[in-house]
């Protein structure tokens, strides 16, 4: 795989530089699709930035050896531009430039198109933790419900006509999710902004008081991780964790049964 | 330039008294030279400050747990950290230095307004107070960003009031300021000084001055929002009766962004000074040097939402937003690749200003590239938050701004005072400081990566190695500071007159101003006749060309 290549020649970069690494890695392992596509990407980035860094030491480096003045009084060379080289240096980074537009764009418009059917799990964030209330969006639902007014208030997204049921489960700062399936947060807050983030999903959403946000994930590991609040949201801000325990799909259809069968709403 | 390039003409008295200087000259004054001092020494005591408190924030991080101070002070000193190094220490060091030197650089003998700039500066300084006082009255909570809710919800917190107060003072005063900036440029350049016959620096406070006043009222109107809301039953951004609380981003970054050009653009400016003197040559591609600074600075407004990837704004409006900010990079990178350019062929003497000007290159486009990295949404999306920006924003305003302003600092030191700073503790100076600053804020881009958030005091201890790393590194930057404040203390008590023009720079306010200048700036104001950076020989093409077979 071409990415192998580019991390180990971008490791063996740093390494030779001597930053201090401590053998974490450079980007959180990702445990969904998605967040392998961001890890590569943020890869190819870094790559490029570490080119264009050896390229500025490299030649601040060769100016310093090569036109060092030697003793008082003198001068340079009386150029005062090239502009053949100045429009490379003006275009080159441009067309660089579109081109990680581009194929950041890619992956934006990805996460704006969610599928239609999807485990629908509604985050809420409050002064210091998270709520979690599972919904499906398989199964037909009561228009007048109070679950579709949050649907209709997803902010500026288009896609947005899913069909959602109540699963009658709710979590709080402990949330569980199967491996292998489509699962799209909606996020929101209850006092001020909080932001929901798994750094494993290499994806975040603030929590806003009064909107939804939404994301969409497929995870392709299981194990156990850490949601953090990612936006600054009074003192405790630090602790506001929760978490999060990824299993394969039969644990977590016993688990929601269970939990479905132990929540008031049931009866 | 030389005697053949700039005539002389009028007959203006002398500035040079035999007079002893009385406070009251100083708290008085409306000349640009003393209002640019006071302002220097004012935000270099702020830079101090606003350094003991990210000292505090280094030690509390040193380790997971949070064990220094509660989460509350943590917070206060996030916030006032941020505050007084934006506020408090780049922005009025800013001002200061405009207002010394540029006045200096078109043969103006003072501002366009001086009275103006006077109050400026005094508002500056009332400002300042009001923000200090949160020391003893309670620290603001909620960042430099104090996004509402978080800042409209406690309305009985009186640091969050004053924090208020005070950036509207300093609101004022950088309008004032920039209002000043805008009409001296445009009306008192000396005769002969054409738009493009404007040295770099004075393009920069030019297009400094207009992101001030464009910029400053955003910040204006929005700090009153959250005052009324607070305080007046308003509801601008509370959503419980209607708010909406992305406005306060929108509104806030609005300001924001264009800020952050308002604290780089003058490093822009004093590199393109430094680097054509210490290599004797002219700046290159002077003209596309001039205009990427307008249009970085046009471009500033026009990409305020790529602070807001993560927040709910409308996704279909973030991919133009996400284009327009890796857009802004190439006419940074042009600035890049002509210092460079700059210095190819040139004559380099490694003097303190251009040593520190090396490092302002080095670790600027380090901070570019983490810039890029960010404006990618989908990267975005992860790091947006982390201690990924903490990293990236340090590498851009310590490693681009701050040590541009100490370029300034060494560089124009003689001209203030007539002293030259010792060389030797200045490259220790350097030392600490390029190597402390490394060691703290590039850890700071693998913690984001990794998972952990900024403005957090308690952490997993998966990160507790790079912090250590950062915190110690925080340590020997701090030391690096003291061998400047003892370069200052040593150098004026020594008192050792240095040449006029130490650095034999052939900037108008080096060729026709005393060092320090006379009250009146010049004897005679200078006609210009010739472009900027006029240094460095001809060199035939075949004279060259047999140079090379022998070099």
């Amino acid at each position: 795989m071409k990415h192998k290549l580019i991390r180990a020649l971008l490791a063996l970069f740093l390494l030779a530089a001597g930053f201090p690494v401590f053998g974490n890695g450079f980007v959180s392992e990702a445990i969904t699709d998605y967040g392998v596509k961001i890890t590569d990407l943020s890869f190819v980035m870094m790559f490029l930035c570490v080119i264009f860094f050896v390229l500025v030491v490299g030649v601040i480096g060769y100016c310093l050896w090569k036109f060092r003045a030697t003793g008082p009084g003198q001068e340079g060379a009386k150029i005062h531009g090239f502009p053949a080289l100045e429009i490379v240096w003006t275009v080159v980074p441009a067309l660089i430039m579109l081109w990680l537009g581009a194929i950041s764009s890619v992956l934006v418009i990805q996460q704006l198109n969610p599928p239609a059917q999807t485990l629908l799990i509604k985050v809420t964030g409050y002064q210091f933790g998270f709520n979690f209330e599972y919904f499906d969006s398989n199964t037909a639902f009561d228009t007048n419900s109070s679950d579709i007014k949050v649907e209709k208030n997803i902010c500026g997204n288009p896609a947005v006509s899913v069909k959602i049921k109540s699963l009658n489960v709710k979590t709080t700062d402990d949330f569980t999710i199967p491996k292998g399936t489509d699962i799209r947060f909606l996020t929101t807050a209850k006092d001020v902004i909080h932001s929901f983030w798994v750094p494993e999903f290499l994806v975040k959403r603030d929590m806003v008081p009064g909107l939804v946000g939404d994301f969409w994930i497929n995870a392709i590991k299981t194990g156990d991780f850490t949601a953090k609040c990612a936006a600054l949201c009074g003192a405790s801000h630090g602790v506001m964790v929760a978490k999060l325990h990824v299993v394969e799909k039969q644990d977590f259809e016993t688990w929601l049964a269970a939990q479905a069968a132990a929540s008031p709403q049931a009866n | 330039m030389s005697e053949t390039t700039v005539e002389h003409h009028g007959h203006q008295e002398h500035g040079h008294h035999d007079y002893k200087p009385h406070w009251s000259d100083w708290l008085f004054t409306t000349d640009a030279k003393k209002i640019g001092f006071i302002y220097i020494i004012m935000s270099f005591v702020y830079f101090i400050v606003g350094g003991a408190l990210a000292g505090m924030i280094r030690i509390e991080l040193a380790t997971p747990k949070m064990d220094f101070v509660d989460g509350v002070t943590y917070n206060g000193l996030v916030s006032m950290h941020g505050t007084i190094m934006i506020f408090m220490w780049v922005m009025p060091f800013v001002a200061g230095i405009i207002n010394f030197v540029m006045p200096l650089q078109i043969g103006a003998r003072d501002m366009a307004f001086p009275r103006l700039n006077a109050m400026g500066l005094w508002l500056f300084n009332a400002g300042a107070l009001v923000l200090l006082a949160t020391f003893l009255l309670g620290m603001p909570q909620a960042g430099w960003t104090s996004y509402a809710p978080l800042s409209t919800l406690d309305k009985k917190e009186i640091g969050m009031d004053l924090w208020i107060l005070g950036i509207q003072l300093l609101g004022v005063s950088s309008i004032m300021s920039g209002l000043n900036f805008i009409v001296t440029v445009v009306k008192l350049r000396a005769p002969g000084m054409t738009w493009f016959r404007m040295p770099l620096f004075v393009w920069s406070s030019l297009v400094v001055g207009w992101l001030m006043i464009l910029a400053m009222p955003a910040i204006a109107v929005t700090l009153l929002e959250v005052f009324l809301e607070r305080h007046f039953g308003f509801t601008f951004f509370g959503p419980a009766h209607g708010g909406d609380p992305i406005l306060y981003q929108h509104l806030f970054w609005f300001f924001g962004h264009p800020e952050v050009y308002i604290l780089i653009m003058p490093a822009f400016g004093i590199i393109s000074e430094i680097i054509p003197v210490f290599s004797r040559k002219p700046v290159f591609g002077y003209k596309l040097m001039a205009w990427s600074m307008i249009l970085i600075a046009f471009l500033s407004f026009l990409l305020w939402a790529h602070h807001m990837f993560s927040s709910g704004m409308d996704p279909r409006l973030s991919l133009p937003f996400m284009i327009l900010t890796m857009i802004i990079g190439v006419p940074t990178g042009v600035k890049m690749f002509n210092w460079m350019a700059t210095m190819w062929r040139g004559k380099l003497y490694l003097d303190s200003p251009m040593i520190f000007s090396l490092g302002f290159l080095i670790t600027f486009a380090v901070g570019g590239f983490g810039g890029i990295i960010l404006a990618s949404i989908p990267i975005d999306l992860h790091i947006t938050n982390t201690y990924f920006v903490v990293g990236h924003m340090h590498y851009v305003l310590f490693g681009g701004s701050v040590m541009a302003i100490f370029a300034a600092i060494y560089f124009w030191f003689p001209k203030m005072t007539g002293y030259k700073l010792n060389e030797k503790l200045a490259l220790w100076h350097f030392g600490f400081t390029f190597i402390g600053s490394n060691l703290t804020f590039l850890p700071m881009h693998w913690l984001g990566m990794l998972g952990m958030p900024r403005r957090v005091a308690d952490y997993d201890p998966l990160y507790a190695n790079d912090n250590l790393m950062a915190s110690i590194g925080g340590a020997i930057m701090g030391f690096g500071t003291l061998f400047l404040v003892a370069n200052y203390f040593l150098t004026l008590r020594k008192k050792e007159r240095c040449a006029e023009n130490p650095w034999n720079s052939k900037g108008l306010e080096w060729t026709h101003a005393s060092s320090p200048p006379s009250a009146n700036n010049f004897d005679e104001i200078p006609i210009v006749t010739t472009d900027p950076y006029d240094y460095g020989v001809l060199t035939p093409p075949k004279a060259a060309k047999e140079a090379k077979a022998h070099g």
